[in-house]
């Protein structure tokens, strides 16, 4: 079980805002905060961070856990982690479900697991002892990818849903994310999510792709498609009232246009809840 | 294959330092060739050093351009691959990875990249408290022989080979590149964030040496004793620690019982 706050929608809290964040309020509900960029560091940045967090929650989502690397579990890592989550009390923290990290060295980039029974104890493992380091549920968020491994014999849906079940762990769900693995690797997109545990999910992430023809890029460049907000709709049906963030990391807009899309965000996720209310009465 | 295997295999190849052929033998293919797949990783893995050694260091990649800029970011992930889990640390050391191999025509890009990079980290040191003129005035002579100041964080000291000021002055209105011009003597910078504002400055011989004091924790004798061979050594050495507690270079006073 994982206990999903009520937060409504947010939008990532990125360098080219700061002014906007620390100057002023923008009127959004909560903000992401990628943990790296703000791990053991001062100066500007940590203080749009608290400004934001004193106006707003924060969530605090992070990129080189390695939750799934055969490497030990970073110390410095968890250590700088946890300051962090001290200083700021984020209502969530998050990482994905990848690797990324070997012989000490870091790829900084959310690598493809293979899904089988012996990484799935392997994963399991590493977010308790996360967890555990933490004192507190984190999420796990599924990555877009590229590959798949031929020894996967595990749907990726489930193996998130048993690393959520037996590491009682929260889930955030790309509903992004999952379209470009979908259309990547041809699975029902609508079938992946139709297998995630809804009382897991705590968090839903919108965001911009590329498509290639032969491959979809997950370029957190863009607005959402049409396709991921009608995958929006039916993760809304299914889960209900998850908060959500609209992601955009690449040839980011003026905070306006984020905002507009963290607003559109919010009248889908309305419009499927006041029907189902509607229908309900 | 076990797990190990699989992701050493995978980490060499999208790092560059094995075939993507290895890995496309354990992935499925498709409407893209399993091959592509896995150079998908390795473009993006190449990107992403690039993206963050060019936020760091924007004039030394303006310098360079980006074809020359490439080379040296592959030189240096292969030189100093990242260690730390943040990609703002990979530019530890490009001036090293520099001066190890100099860009031709360019021996004193080592040291623009020093200075990127020293007001990189100032930018984003860890905060601490400001110490303030008024703490200075308290001490006593018995007390100054035994208190010693404490840098803030965001301080460095860079002893530089070229003189970069009239580069950095042209670099910053856009305007043309000139060989920077080597004097006699190092040319000792400090840098330092006031607010959320970085600057840095040239200083003096004396004040470097007195500076480098303090950031090696010396006490206020020792410190001030590199004033000793100028003219008016006192007045030199309250004048420049008075600048830096003005600046906000000084964190505390610490007075040993």
């Amino acid at each position: 079980m994982y206990a999903r706050p009520k937060l409504g929608h947010g939008v990532g809290l990125r360098p080219r805002h700061y002014s906007q964040f620390l100057d002023g309020s923008p009127d959004i509900a909560w903000v992401e905060a990628i943990s790296e960029n703000f791990m053991g560091l001062g100066g500007r940045p940590l203080a749009v961070l608290e400004k934001a967090r004193r106006e707003r929650p924060v969530v605090l989502h992070g990129v080189s856990l390695a939750v799934g690397s055969i490497e030990p579990l970073s110390e410095a890592y968890l250590a700088d982690l946890a300051a962090l989550i001290h200083r700021i009390e984020p209502v969530m923290v998050s990482d994905h479900l990848c690797w990324g990290r070997a012989h000490d060295r870091y790829a900084h980039d959310l690598l493809p697991m293979p899904y089988t029974r012996v990484t799935l104890e392997h994963v399991v493992e590493r977010v308790k002892r996360v967890q555990g380091r933490l004192d507190r549920q984190i999420l796990i968020e599924n990555p877009s990818t590229y590959l798949a491994f031929k020894e996967s014999v595990i749907p990726e849906a489930e193996f998130l849903a048993a690393v959520a079940e037996r590491a009682d762990c929260g889930i955030l769900l790309d509903v992004n994310n999952v379209y470009v693995s979908a259309r990547n690797h041809g699975f029902d997109p609508v079938a992946y999510i139709d297998a995630v545990p809804v009382e897991r999910v705590g968090q839903f992430h919108l965001a911009g792709h590329q498509d290639r023809g032969t491959i979809v890029i997950d370029t957190h460049d863009g607005h959402v498609v049409d396709a991921v907000w009608e995958l929006y709709r039916h993760a809304v049906r299914r889960f209900g009232d998850v908060p959500s963030l609209v992601e955009w990391d690449d040839q980011v807009p003026e905070l306006e246009v984020l905002l507009a899309e963290s607003r559109l965000a919010r009248q889908t996720a309305d419009e499927v809840l006041g029907r189902q209310k509607a229908f309900a009465q | 294959m076990t797990l190990a295997e699989l992701q050493e295999t995978m980490f060499r190849a999208v790092t560059g330092e094995g075939a993507l052929e290895e890995t496309a033998a354990l992935v499925h293919g498709g409407a893209l060739e399993a091959a592509d797949r896995v150079g998908i990783y390795a473009e993006m893995y190449w990107l992403r050093m690039r993206d963050a050694l060019s936020s760091d260091y924007p004039l030394v990649a303006r310098v360079l351009g980006a074809d020359d800029f490439d080379v040296l970011v592959a030189r240096h992930v292969r030189r100093q691959p990242s260690r730390h889990y943040s990609l703002g640390r990979l530019g530890v050391g490009l001036a090293d990875t520099l001066r190890e191999r100099p860009m031709e025509g360019k021996p004193w890009l080592a040291d623009l990249a020093a200075l990127e990079w020293a007001r990189a980290e100032s930018f984003v040191a860890i905060d601490a408290p400001v110490l303030s003129t008024e703490e200075l005035r308290e001490l006593t002579a018995d007390t100054f022989t035994r208190a010693t100041l404490v840098p803030s964080p965001s301080v460095r000291l860079l002893r530089l080979s070229y003189d970069l000021r009239p580069l950095w002055r042209a670099l910053e209105v856009d305007g043309p590149v000139e060989r920077p011009e080597v004097p006699e003597a190092v040319v000792p910078l400090v840098v330092w964030r006031k607010g959320f504002q970085v600057f840095h400055s040239a200083v003096s011989a004396a004040e470097a040496r007195a500076l480098s004091g303090v950031l090696s924790g010396h006490d206020m004798p020792s410190v001030c004793e590199a004033f000793v061979d100028g003219p008016e050594p006192v007045a030199a050495a309250f004048q420049a620690i008075g600048s830096w507690i003005a600046e906000g270079m000084m964190s505390e006073l610490h007075v040993e019982e």
